[in-house]
């Protein structure tokens, strides 16, 4: 007698000849059932991800071919659009600015963040309040983020007040061109850094106690379970925090916008204002989507790098 | 012809007073206008969308006059949506879903009459034979930068030009009179800005004079670049090219950094660019005439504390500002019906220079404003006029917004990285060559 819910598969559907009768015969199936209800549950998600990503994309890729100005219908002109890129000195200059921002932001959030997992995981008085309190940051909205740092940039700002507190001399945060990008570093950490903790702290508490113990009965404690038994163990959730956070810190946009518009000089002029600018600002749609395609891929190439250094550590 | 030339306020002062007799529709229009001789108007229903980039003042006045209009007219319904942005306008062109009737600034403007995406203005709508006709109803040299070829795109619904706002109180408190020691040139300004600048210890806690590095698009930096090459004796652009790398140029970048005090401590914003004047962080200013409403509505205690002269020049002796303007324009993929509605509703609109100047002294730049009583009672007219009179208009280009970016990086350049000003002025001609090439 068939279990309940297990489901018939084709082999056990009895044989007819002549193909189209038996895919009638299958489509009445509780297999074709099963995953008709399941095509129909996932439908909403492709719907969205087909005319909201995937479509969007596709077109990005065919206007990137062309030149655009938005007010009159698209010429197709080939590859220039790519050649203009890369002939571009303020591209560069973008494309520069963003590997600054987003090495210097994510080097420093993977640590930090895995530091500030570790402390809150470890028994502490009023944990989940002080998690709380350090989480806050993370769920600001990105205006109010960025309406916070322009005042603690300010040159009288509370970051030179404590800069003057402890005898150093006051940065310009927002006009000097050497200053502004570790700056947006500075406020990067602060928003993002509670975020990864708490990605940290739940691979941290999904580690069995099992294995201390273990470890501890062999003689290793400390900083030894750490690189033995926690790193390890880890691994998949650093590899998470690792590739969402290039993709997040990538993308970066709003506060930059917000906060300096790109300047001063262009210090701040990450890709993703260089293509908001290019695109809405001087109405030249292909060469926007065509640094958006760049974007696309060297964020795509960075995460497959990633996932493939990180498959080979596994197995090694 | 477009570029030449500038009009002395004595010669406006009598060409307004004598077109102003005869030119009735710039002053004390009645509420209820009709659609101008000629321009007939659709019986059947319309419905028009119309998109204002204003604030809150503006659409106020703005929503009074179209419901007037709509009552005078019960087949015409508007939908009238403000605070738009150019972004919104420009992503709706793109879409097909832009309304008939948008704003859109001179720097813009080009861009769209060179895509045909804005219609010409017919002059049939304002009782007018011919667009020259139109064009004399405004004061000299103002629809320039909204004319191309014989065509006319628009009408302002606001045309400023800068002038110099001055603080009384800090004015006073340093023992100035500020109309008496109101400063004519930069070199003044320069000057004051010794006296007027005020610091705790490192600290400054007032400035005598800053410009505006506010706004990601650069406009106000361009703004500036501009006053300061035409006062030189130069141009922007001439012909779509740049000619800003010239001696002229090179003027205004040395003046731009004498004046600098310290550019990182203010409060401006992009939305709120004259904070820093309007707290009295800043002793003076440069502003259009409607921002004296606008500064005592952040700082109530500005009301009767700031004069108004002239902006200051290079050389007084050959004044120049900059003359720019928002204007009302009709999308020309809208219905002929839509088109000849949204036409008569901008006539009526902007036949009531009196309204705007007397409720949010906005200027639309026509003869017969400086006629009207609500004018010549209007403190500081004599800056204002004289101001809009020497004014030109801003570098024609279709790259318009490229050119402010290059602008505002070029003087960061100079006056935030102490880089060489000749060598700025050459990189971002290199500049503005590779975006018109692009």
């Amino acid at each position: 007698m068939r279990m309940m819910g297990a489901r018939t598969t084709p082999a056990e559907l009895p044989v007819k000849p002549g193909a189209p009768v038996r895919a009638r015969a299958w489509l009445r199936s509780a297999e074709a059932r099963h995953q008709a209800w399941g095509y129909l549950f996932l439908a909403p998600m492709f719907v969205l991800l087909i005319v909201f990503k995937f479509i969007p994309m596709v077109q990005a890729f065919y206007l990137s071919l062309t030149s655009y100005d938005l007010l009159s219908p698209p010429k197709f002109v080939g590859l220039r659009n790519f050649v203009t890129l890369l002939e571009d000195p303020l591209f560069h200059q973008s494309v520069r600015v963003t590997a600054y921002y987003v090495f210097g932001t994510c080097v420093l959030i993977w640590f930090l963040a895995l530091g500030m997992a570790l402390i809150f995981n470890a028994p502490l008085p009023a944990k989940n309040t002080l998690r709380t309190i350090y989480f806050l940051p993370a769920i600001v909205p990105v205006v109010v983020y960025a309406i916070i740092w322009l005042f603690l940039f300010h040159p009288y700002g509370l970051l030179n007040v404590a800069l003057h507190a402890i005898g150093l001399p006051a940065i310009q945060w927002l006009t000097d061109t050497r200053a502004v990008l570790p700056g947006f570093i500075l406020a990067g950490l602060w928003r993002f850094v509670p975020y990864f903790m708490i990605i940290y702290l739940a691979g941290l508490q999904n580690i069995p106690h099992e294995y201390y113990e273990a470890a501890a009965i062999d003689g290793a404690a400390g900083a030894q379970a750490f690189r033995f038994v926690t790193l390890p163990l880890l691994r998949p959730t650093i590899l998470l925090v690792v590739v969402v956070s290039i993709i997040l810190m990538s993308k970066v946009f709003t506060n930059v916008l917000i906060i300096t518009g790109g300047g001063p000089d262009g210090a701040t002029r990450v890709l993703s204002l260089f293509i908001y600018q290019t695109g809405f600002q001087f109405f030249k749609m292909g060469l926007a989507s065509a640094a958006s395609i760049f974007l696309l891929f060297g964020t795509m190439t960075f995460t497959l790098l990633q996932l493939r250094l990180f498959r080979e550590d596994a197995r090694g | 012809m477009m570029w030449c030339g500038r009009v002395v306020l004595g010669t406006i002062a009598v060409v307004a007073m004598c077109l102003g007799l005869s030119a009735p529709r710039s002053a004390g229009i009645p509420a209820a206008t009709a659609a101008a001789g000629g321009w007939a108007l659709p019986t059947e229903p319309v419905t028009l969308n119309e998109w204002d980039g204003g604030d809150g003042t503006k659409s106020a006045l703005l929503e009074e006059l179209i419901a007037q209009y709509e009552k005078i007219h019960p087949n015409v319904t508007v939908k009238f949506e403000t605070d738009v942005k150019s972004l919104k306008v420009a992503a709706a062109i793109a879409a097909g879903t832009a309304p008939e009737i948008f704003e859109a600034s001179d720097a813009n403007l080009q861009k769209y009459i060179a895509a045909k995406v804005v219609e010409p203005l017919p002059a049939a709508a304002w009782g007018q034979p011919s667009v020259d006709g139109v064009v004399a109803l405004y004061l000299p040299h103002v629809l320039d930068a909204i004319t191309s070829g014989h065509s006319l795109y628009a009408v302002p619904d606001q045309l400023n030009a800068h002038s110099l706002y001055i603080n009384n109180r800090v004015f006073r408190a340093a023992g100035l009179d500020p109309v008496k020691d109101a400063p004519k040139t930069w070199d003044d300004i320069a000057r004051l800005n010794k006296v007027l600048t005020k610091k705790q210890g490192d600290r400054v806690t007032q400035k005598g004079f800053e410009m505006r590095y506010v706004c990601d698009d650069g406009h106000w930096q361009a703004h500036i670049f501009h006053i300061l090459v035409y006062q030189a004796g130069g141009e922007v652009i001439k012909d779509g090219k740049p000619v800003f790398n010239s001696e002229a140029g090179l003027r205004a970048l040395t003046t731009w950094k004498s004046l600098v005090v310290a550019p990182g401590v203010t409060n401006n914003t992009c939305s709120s660019p004259y904070q820093d004047f309007a707290v009295e962080q800043d002793a003076m200013t440069f502003a259009g005439p409607h921002v004296g409403k606008i500064v005592e509505r952040i700082n109530p205690a500005m009301q009767g504390n700031y004069t108004v002269v002239p902006l200051p020049q290079l050389r007084p002796d050959r004044p120049a500002t900059l003359i720019y303007s928002f204007n009302w324009t009709v999308n020309a993929r809208a219905s002929a019906a839509q088109k000849r509605v949204a036409w008569d509703l901008i006539h009526f609109l902007s036949s009531k220079p009196d309204l705007w100047w007397q409720r949010i002294q906005f200027l639309q730049g026509t003869k017969g404003w400086l006629t009207m009583p609500a004018a010549r009672n209007t403190p500081f007219m004599s800056a204002f006029t004289h101001d809009l009179s020497v004014g030109k208009p801003l570098g024609r280009t279709t790259y318009y917004a490229d050119l402010q970016s290059i602008i505002a990086r070029m003087v960061d350049r100079v006056v935030l990285k102490d880089a060489d000003p000749k060598s700025s002025l050459a990189e971002a001609t290199d500049e503005f060559n590779r975006a018109s090439a692009k």
